[in-house]
C-alpha cells in the first residue's frame, strides 16, 4: 500500500467524520425535521444520532479482530471472493449515487442563491473539478483539508448564534405534548442527515493508531450532533416549526433575518465559505470509493489512483445531472437515506453475523 | 505528494551513478618522466592562456626538475612565491635520495618541505587537470609519478554588507557574500556547537560548484539529511548557478508558483533555522542560503519578528497575512461584487461606484485587467531600471497614469484604489518569490471571479488552499501548522509567543531533540 | 504530472469558452431604494408598482417610475419596454403598500420578495394612507433624497420612537406562524407634503383590518413587547383634581406574559417592566433630591397612564378588531398547543380572553438636575 499518501491520524479522523456528515443537508435539516416532529425537532436530532453511533461501534468492533482491517480484504474473507467483490462494488456504487445527490443539492443552492442564470452542468463541473483536484492528491491532503475546513465551518455556522437573542422561546413549548409517531418520523429523517459515517468502513485501515479510532469517531460524532442541534434550535427559535415549512433552505434565510453592517448580506458571505464545506463529504467519500476500487481491482495506487478518481468523479457528474428538478432530487435524497441505513447499519450487522458463524472456520483472526 | 513512476526511474539512475563513480586512480597513472607529463599537459597549456606554469629545479645535490602549473588570478601569488617555490628551490634537499629512492622525495616534500596548510597527492591526469581548473597549484616532478596539489586559492570577493532585501531595523547587519567559505565561517562564528556539521559537495559536471550542506547533527532529522544529501548527489548537470538552481533541482513540486524552500542572506537567520532542526544549503556563487524544509508560514515571517516585542510581531504578522489575502483576492473580489453580487456593497457606496463606472466603456473585468497589465509593466520597468530612474517611473506611473486614466475614461476611480492597494499589499510580503507567486495567483482569481462571480472566487480559494495543503517541502507538510494542525506550533504562526515560553522546537519540522530551552530559566 | 497539467489546461479552456452567464456590471442597473405597490384599478386585478431610484448619470437626482401590470413580475418586464436599465432588486430598503392593497391582503405581493434570495429579508415594510404612488410623488417634491432618508426613519430611530418597525422577515414570519399577526407602520403625507408616521396598521394574517392612530400605537407597541422598545412618554401629575406637575420620561419596556386557564376561559397577565429616565418636569420648586416621594409620584403617574391606555387599547382590540394584535396567543399555545392550534386564530378566542395588564415603572435616572 502506498502508505505515504494514505495515512491519517486519529485526530484527523475526528475532522473527517465531521466532514463526511455535515454537508448541504444541514441547510434544510430544520425544515425536514420540523415537518414531522414539529417543535420536537431538536429531540429528533438527538434520537437520530443513535444510528451513526451504533454504526461506528459495529464497524470498529468488526475490524478489531482482523490483522489487516481493510474493507476489501475483510469483506472477501467473510463473504468469499465473489460475494465480497459484489459488496464492495455495491458499496462504491452507493457512494457514487449518494454523493451525486449531495453535490446536486449543493449545485442547486449555488444556482438559487449565487448564479441564477448559469446552467447547472457548469456549476457541477466547477464543484467537481475542485473535488477531483483535492481527491487526486490523496488521503493525506483530504484529511488536512478536512482539518482546516472544519474551523472555517465552525466560524461559518457559529455566526447564527448572534440571532439567539431575537428568538422566541415559546416555539419549544409545550414539552408535555409529545407526538410520538411524528417524533419517530422526524428521527428517521434525521438518520439520513448523519449519512457519511460509512466512510469509516474504508478509512479504518488508513488510520495509523487503530486503538484510538473509536474515541476519535465518537468525538467527531458528538461535534456533528452539537452542530446539528445548534442549527435546529436556532432555526426553531427564529422561525418556528410552521414558518420553516415555507422555506427550502431555512438556515440560509435565517442568516438574512438580521442586517449586519458592512457585510450587508450574511447569507451570501456564508455561501462564499460554504464551498469547502458543502463539497467536503464528496471529497471524503470520493476518496473512499476510489481507494476501494483501486484495492479491489488490485491496481497500483500510484499509477491508477488518479484515473479511478477521475472515473468516480465523472460518474458522480453524470448521475448528478440526471434529476430534472429539486423535487426529484429530494426524493432521490430520501431514497439515498434509506440506502444509508442499509449500508451503515445493515452491512456491519451482516458482517458480524457472518463472522460469528464462520468463527474458527477461516483463518482470519489475529492469532493465525 | 505525487511520485508515480519516479522511484523506478530513480533506481535506474542510481545504478548509472554507481558505475560512473568507480575509482579511476590506478587506471591512468601519471608517467614518471617530466617531459612525458608535460606532453600530456601541453595541449591545455596552449589552449588556455590563463593557465600558466614555470619550470624549476629542486634545491640540493640532485637537480630534479619540476614544473608548477596554476591558473592566473586564482591563487595567492605571494604565497606561491614565498611558501612554495622558495621552499622547493632552496630547502628541498634530497640528501637521502640515492638511498631511499624517489618515493622518499615526494614524501619529504609533502611532509617536511612545503609550509602550506593544505596539500594533497594527485595520481592521475584527470584529477591533475581538474585540480588545476579548480584553482589549485600543481607541482610535478621529474622521475616521480605523483603530483602535488596545493591549495593557496585566493579570490576577490565583496565585503560583508547588510543584505538589501532583508534589512532589519534592529539586530545584526551582516549578510552572506558569494564565497561559500566566507559564508560558512560566518555561520560557524555564531554557532560554535561541535555538532554543527558542514558537508562539502561538488555539484555541476563542468562548473564544479562548491556546495555546502549544514545541519546540527543531534537536532536535525537524519532522514531528511539523508534525503537531501541523496538528492544533491543525484544532481547530474553540467552546471549550476548557485542555490537558486539547487532549489529547483531538489524540490518535490515543480508545477507550483509557490517557493518551497526559503532563502536568506542573513547568517543570524541561518543560525536560528539550524537550531530549529532545519538543514541549510549554500553554494558558491550566490549569497542565498537555502533553508530546508520550509513551511508556508515561514515565508510570511521576517527576521525582525523575533527581535521585536511579541505583541508588535504579532501585529506585523497579522498584516502580512492580510497582505497576502488582499494581494491574491482584492481585484477578484472587486469583479465579483461589481458584476455579480452588487447587493453585497452598501447602497451609498454602490451608487458612487456606479457613477464612477458610468463613463468607462469597458466591462469591469477588462477594466481590472487593463489596470493590472499597466501596473505589472510599471513593476517590471522599475525593477530593471537603475534606482533613480526607477523611482521616476514609479512616480510617473503612479500619479500621471492613474489620474490620466480616470480623466480619459479608461478607468473608474475605485479601480485605481483597488489596484494600488493590491500592489502595495503584494510588496508587503517579505519573500520575493511569494511576491511573484501572489501575482500569478491573483490573475487566476481574477479569471475565476470574472466567470463565476463570488462563487468562482470561492472555488479559486478552495483550489488555492488545496494546492497549498498538498504541497510538501522535503516531506514536511507545507501548510503546517494550520493543516495538518500542529497545535504546539501555533504559538509561532500568526502569533508570536514569548521567547521564554517557546521551550520546544517546532514539531512541524521533524527532529531529534525537542527541547530548546529549559523551562526553569527566564 | 503531465496529465495534471493537461487537465488543468482543459479546465481553463472550458472556463474561457463558457460565458459569464450571470455577469452584469453595476452601471447597467438602476438601484431602487423604495418600491411602492398599489392597486391599479378599482377592481383590484392589476397592480401598479412604483420604484424610486437614484439616477446614476446625474448626481443628486432621484427618479420615480410607476408601471402597471397584471402581476408584480409583469410590471418588471413592462418596465423593460419603457426604461433602459434593469432593476437591481437587492437594495430595496423599504416597501410601501397602498391602503387598498393592504386591505386586500399582502401575501401575494410579498411572495416575490420571500422567494428571491437576492432581496434582503430585513427590508422595512409600511402601509401608506391613500395611494403609495401619490404619496411618493408628493413627498418627493419636498425631499430630493427621499430614497435614502425614508428608510432611515425606520432603521436609525429604532431606539427612541414608538412605532411598529416591521421587516419583511417579521411580516412573513407572523403571517406564516400560528397565533401571530403582524402590524405595520402607517405613513401619510401632510398638507405641506412632508411624510410622517401616522399610526399602525392592524393585520389579521396578511389582511389589514384597521388603522390604529398614534395614541393607540404607544400602548400597542408596549403591549406587543417588541424587543427593548424605547420612547418618550409625557406625564401629568394631579393631586385632588389639580394638575401640579407635568413632564416627560424616556422609557424602555420589557414584557412578561403569563397565561392561566379557568375552564374555557383564558386569563392573560401581561406584566410590563418599564425602566425610565426623567427627561424633564415643569415645576421648578420641586427638588428631587429633597423630596423622596416625588419620583414615586412620577412613576405612579406614568404607570397609571400606561395602564389606562393599554386597557383602552385591549378593549378596542377585543370589541372592534377581534384579532390578537398584541402577540399574546403564542403564550397560550406554549401551554396547550395541540388543543388550541386550530381555534386560536378565531375571533372568539381573543374576544373571550381575559387580558390583565400590570405596569411597573422604575425611574432610576433623572439626570444631573436636582
Amino acid at each position: 500500500m502506498d502508505k505515504d499518501r494514505f495515512e491519517i491520524t486519529p485526530k484527523q479522523l475526528v475532522f473527517l467524520v465531521v466532514g463526511s456528515e455535515v454537508a448541504t443537508g444541514i441547510l434544510s435539516l430544520p425544515r425536514v425535521l420540523s415537518a414531522e416532529a414539529g417543535h420536537y425537532a431538536w429531540l429528533a436530532v438527538i434520537l437520530g444520532v443513535t444510528v451513526p453511533v451504533l454504526s461506528i461501534y459495529f464497524i470498529v468492533s468488526l475490524y478489531k479482530d482482523f490483522s489487516e482491517p481493510d474493507f476489501i480484504k475483510v469483506s472477501q474473507l467473510l463473504f468469499g471472493r465473489f460475494l465480497g467483490f459484489v459488496i464492495v462494488v455495491l458499496f462504491s456504487a452507493y457512494i457514487v449515487f449518494f454523493q451525486s445527490i449531495v453535490i446536486r443539492i449543493f449545485a442547486e443552492i449555488t444556482k438559487t442563491f449565487l448564479l441564477p442564470r448559469t446552467p447547472i452542468f457548469v456549476i457541477l463541473f466547477l464543484i467537481l473539478f475542485s473535488v477531483y483536484y483535492a481527491v487526486s492528491k490523496g488521503a493525506k491532503t483530504v484529511a488536512r483539508l478536512n482539518e482546516i475546513l472544519f474551523w472555517i465551518l465552525l466560524v461559518d455556522l457559529l455566526v447564527i448564534i448572534i440571532l439567539i437573542p431575537q428568538g422566541d422561546w415559546t416555539a419549544f413549548l409545550p414539552l408535555n405534548e409529545l407526538n410520538v409517531t411524528g417524533l419517530l418520523k422526524g428521527a428517521k429523517e434525521s438518520f439520513y442527515s448523519y449519512a457519511g459515517i460509512e466512510f469509516l468502513f474504508v478509512a479504518y485501515v488508513m488510520v495509523n493508531r487503530k486503538e484510538k479510532i473509536l474515541k476519535a469517531a465518537f468525538t467527531g460524532q458528538l461535534i456533528v450532533l452539537l452542530l446539528y442541534l445548534m442549527v435546529v434550535v436556532v432555526s426553531l427559535l427564529i422561525l418556528g416549526p410552521k414558518s420553516l415549512q415555507y422555506l427550502i433552505w431555512p438556515v440560509l434565510d435565517l442568516l438574512s433575518v438580521r442586517q449586519i453592517a458592512v457585510l450587508e448580506r450574511l447569507e451570501i458571505v456564508f455561501l462564499v465559505f460554504w464551498l469547502g464545506i458543502g463539497a467536503r463529504p464528496v471529497l471524503n467519500l470520493n476518496l473512499a470509493s476510489a481507494y476501494s476500487i483501486c484495492r479491489l481491482l488490485k491496481l497500483d495506487n500510484r499509477k491508477y489512483y488518479i484515473w479511478v478518481t477521475l472515473l468516480v468523479v465523472l460518474a458522480i457528474y453524470i448521475i448528478a445531472l440526471i434529476p430534472d428538478n429539486l423535487v426529484v432530487v429530494f426524493k432521490l435524497a430520501d431514497f439515498a437515506g434509506s440506502m444509508f441505513l442499509l449500508i451503515s447499519l445493515g452491512l456491519p450487522v451482516l458482517c458480524h453475523i457472518v463472522k460469528f458463524f464462520r468463527k474458527g472456520r477461516i483463518g482470519y483472526e489475529k492469532a493465525s | 505528494m505525487f511520485i508515480f513512476g519516479k522511484k523506478k526511474k530513480d533506481k535506474d539512475k542510481e545504478k548509472n551513478l554507481s558505475k560512473a563513480a568507480l575509482p579511476a586512480e590506478s587506471a591512468y597513472k601519471l608517467p614518471l618522466k617530466l617531459e612525458e607529463k608535460m606532453e600530456l599537459i601541453q595541449p591545455y597549456l596552449i589552449k588556455n592562456d590563463d593557465m600558466v606554469g614555470r619550470p624549476f629545479c629542486l634545491g640540493g645535490e640532485h637537480e630534479i626538475k619540476g614544473y608548477v602549473i596554476h591558473l592566473e588570478g586564482m591563487i595567492d601569488n605571494i604565497s606561491l612565491q614565498q611558501d612554495v617555490l622558495r621552499s622547493l628551490m632552496f630547502y628541498a634537499c634530497g640528501e637521502e635520495l640515492n638511498k631511499r629512492g624517489t618515493d622518499y622525495l615526494i614524501d619529504h616534500i609533502y611532509k617536511n618541505c612545503l609550509n602550506v596548510s593544505q596539500i594533497e597527492k594527485v595520481y592521475n591526469l584527470d584529477n591533475l587537470l581538474q585540480a588545476v581548473f579548480d584553482g589549485f597549484v600543481i607541482l610535478i616532478f621529474d622521475g616521480i609519478s605523483e603530483a602535488l596539489k596545493i591549495d593557496i586559492r585566493k579570490t576577490d570577493r565583496r565585503g560583508i554588507e547588510e543584505p538589501d532585501l532583508e534589512r532589519a531595523l534592529r539586530g545584526a547587519k551582516e549578510g552572506f557574500v558569494e564565497n561559500v567559505i566566507v559564508n560558512t565561517a560566518l555561520v560557524r562564528r555564531r554557532l560554535r556547537d561541535t555538532n554543527l556539521v558542514i558537508e562539502k559537495l561538488i555539484i555541476g559536471r563542468r562548473t564544479r560548484t562548491d556546495v555546502v550542506l549544514m545541519y546540527i547533527e543531534d537536532i536535525a532529522d537524519p532522514e531528511i539529511v539523508i534525503n537531501v544529501r541523496d538528492k544533491l548527489n543525484r544532481i547530474d548537470m553540467d552546471g549550476i548557478l548557485g542555490t537558486e538552481y539547487i532549489e529547483q533541482l531538489i524540490e518535490d513540486h515543480h508545477y507550483t508558483p509557490f517557493p518551497q524552500f526559503k532563502t536568506t542572506e542573513r547568517p543570524d537567520k541561518v543560525m536560528m533555522e539550524l537550531l530549529e532542526g532545519r538543514i541549510v544549503i549554500m553554494a558558491d556563487g550566490s549569497p542565498d542560503a537555502l533553508i530546508i524544509p520550509s513551511v508556508f508560514n515561514s515565508f510570511l515571517q521576517a527576521s525582525e519578528d523575533y527581535i521585536e516585542r511579541p505583541v508588535i510581531s504579532f501585529y506585523n504578522r497579522l498584516f502580512r497575512y492580510l497582505a497576502f489575502i488582499l494581494a491574491v483576492s482584492l481585484p477578484a473580489l472587486y469583479i465579483a461584487l461589481l458584476s455579480f453580487n452588487p447587493e453585497l456593497i452598501p447602497v451609498q457606496l454602490l451608487i458612487t461606484l456606479a457613477q464612477g463606472r458610468d463613463k468607462v466603456p469597458f466591462p469591469v473585468v477588462l477594466e481590472v485587467m487593463i489596470q493590472e497589465v499597466i501596473i505589472q509593466l510599471v513593476i517590471e520597468t522599475g525593477l530593471r531600471l537603475p534606482v533613480p530612474m526607477g523611482q521616476t517611473i514609479g512616480v510617473v506611473a503612479g500619479i500621471v497614469l492613474g489620474q490620466a486614466a480616470i480623466t480619459a475614461g479608461l478607468a473608474s476611480p475605485a479601480i485605481i484604489i483597488i489596484i494600488a492597494v493590491t500592489t502595495i499589499s503584494t510588496f508587503a510580503l517579505p519573500n520575493s518569490t511569494l511576491v511573484m507567486a501572489s501575482r500569478i495567483v491573483r490573475i487566476f482569481m481574477i479569471l475565476m471571479a470574472a466567470a463565476f462571480g463570488i462563487f468562482g472566487f470561492s472555488v479559486g480559494w478552495f483550489l488555492l488552499l488545496t494546492h497549498l495543503i498538498s504541497l510538501e517541502s522535503m516531506g514536511v507538510p507545507y501548510f503546517s501548522p494550520y493543516a495538518p494542525m500542529r497545535y504546539p506550533d501555533l504559538k509561532d504562526s500568526i502569533l508570536r509567543g514569548f521567547i521564554s515560553k517557546m521551550t520546544k522546537r517546532p514539531v512541524s519540522i521533524p527532529g531529534q531533540n525537542p527541547v530548546r530551552k529549559r523551562e526553569t530559566d527566564g | 504530472m503531465k496529465k495534471h497539467l493537461s487537465l488543468s489546461l482543459l479546465f481553463f479552456v472550458l472556463l474561457f469558452v463558457c460565458g459569464c452567464w450571470d455577469a452584469q456590471d453595476i452601471e447597467d442597473f438602476n438601484v431602487p431604494l423604495i418600491a411602492a405597490y398599489d392597486l391599479a384599478k378599482e377592481n383590484g386585478k392589476e397592480v401598479r408598482v412604483t420604484v424610486l431610484y437614484p439616477d446614476v448619470a446625474q448626481r443628486n437626482k432621484e427618479l420615480i417610475e410607476p408601471v402597471e401590470g397584471k402581476t408584480v413580475g409583469d410590471t418588471r418586464s413592462k418596465r423593460g419596454t419603457r426604461f433602459p436599465s434593469t432593476l437591481l432588486l437587492g437594495h430595496i430598503q423599504l416597501a410601501l403598500y397602498g391602503e387598498k392593497l393592504a386591505y386586500q391582503g399582502l401575501y401575494s405581493f410579498i411572495d416575490n420578495y420571500v422567494r428571491n434570495p437576492r432581496i434582503k429579508k430585513s427590508l422595512y415594510m409600511a402601509v401608506v394612507k391613500g395611494g403609495s404612488y401619490e404619496f411618493l410623488k408628493e413627498v418627493h417634491q419636498n425631499n430630493q433624497y427621499l430614497g435614502f432618508e425614508l428608510p432611515k426613519v425606520f432603521s436609525s430611530k429604532k431606539k427612541n420612537q414608538f412605532f411598529a418597525i416591521t421587516t419583511l422577515y417579521d411580516f412573513a414570519h407572523a403571517v406564516t406562524t400560528t397565533g401571530k399577526n403582524p402590524v405595520l407602520p402607517v405613513l401619510s403625507a401632510d398638507k405641506r407634503k412632508n411624510y410622517k408616521i401616522d399610526g399602525t396598521a392592524i393585520f389579521k394574517k396578511d389582511k389589514m383590518i384597521a388603522i390604529a392612530d398614534m395614541n393607540e400605537t404607544v400602548p400597542l407597541i408596549l403591549l406587543r413587547g417588541i424587543e427593548r422598545c424605547c420612547g418618550h412618554i409625557p406625564f401629568i401629575i394631579t393631586k385632588e383634581g389639580k394638575q401640579i406637575d407635568k413632564g416627560t420620561v424616556e422609557i424602555a419596556s420589557q414584557r412578561k406574559v403569563y397565561v392561566e386557564r379557568k375552564g374555557d376561559k383564558f386569563i392573560f397577565h401581561i406584566k410590563l417592566k418599564i425602566n425610565g429616565r426623567l427627561v424633564e418636569h415643569y415645576t421648578s420648586e420641586r427638588f428631587l433630591i429633597k423630596d423622596a416621594n416625588y419620583i414615586r409620584e412620577v412613576e405612579k403617574a406614568v404607570e397609571e397612564q400606561i395602564k389606562r391606555d393599554c386597557q383602552k387599547l385591549i378593549l378596542k382590540m377585543k370589541e372592534e378588531w377581534g384579532v390578537d394584535c398584541i402577540d399574546i396567543s403564542r403564550f397560550a399555545l406554549a401551554k396547550w398547543r395541540r388543543e388550541l392550534e386550530d381555534v386560536i386564530e378565531d375571533e372568539d378566542f381573543i374576544r373571550n380572553a381575559d387580558i390583565k395588564v400590570d405596569a411597573k415603572v422604575n425611574i432610576d435616572c433623572w439626570g444631573s438636575g436636582s
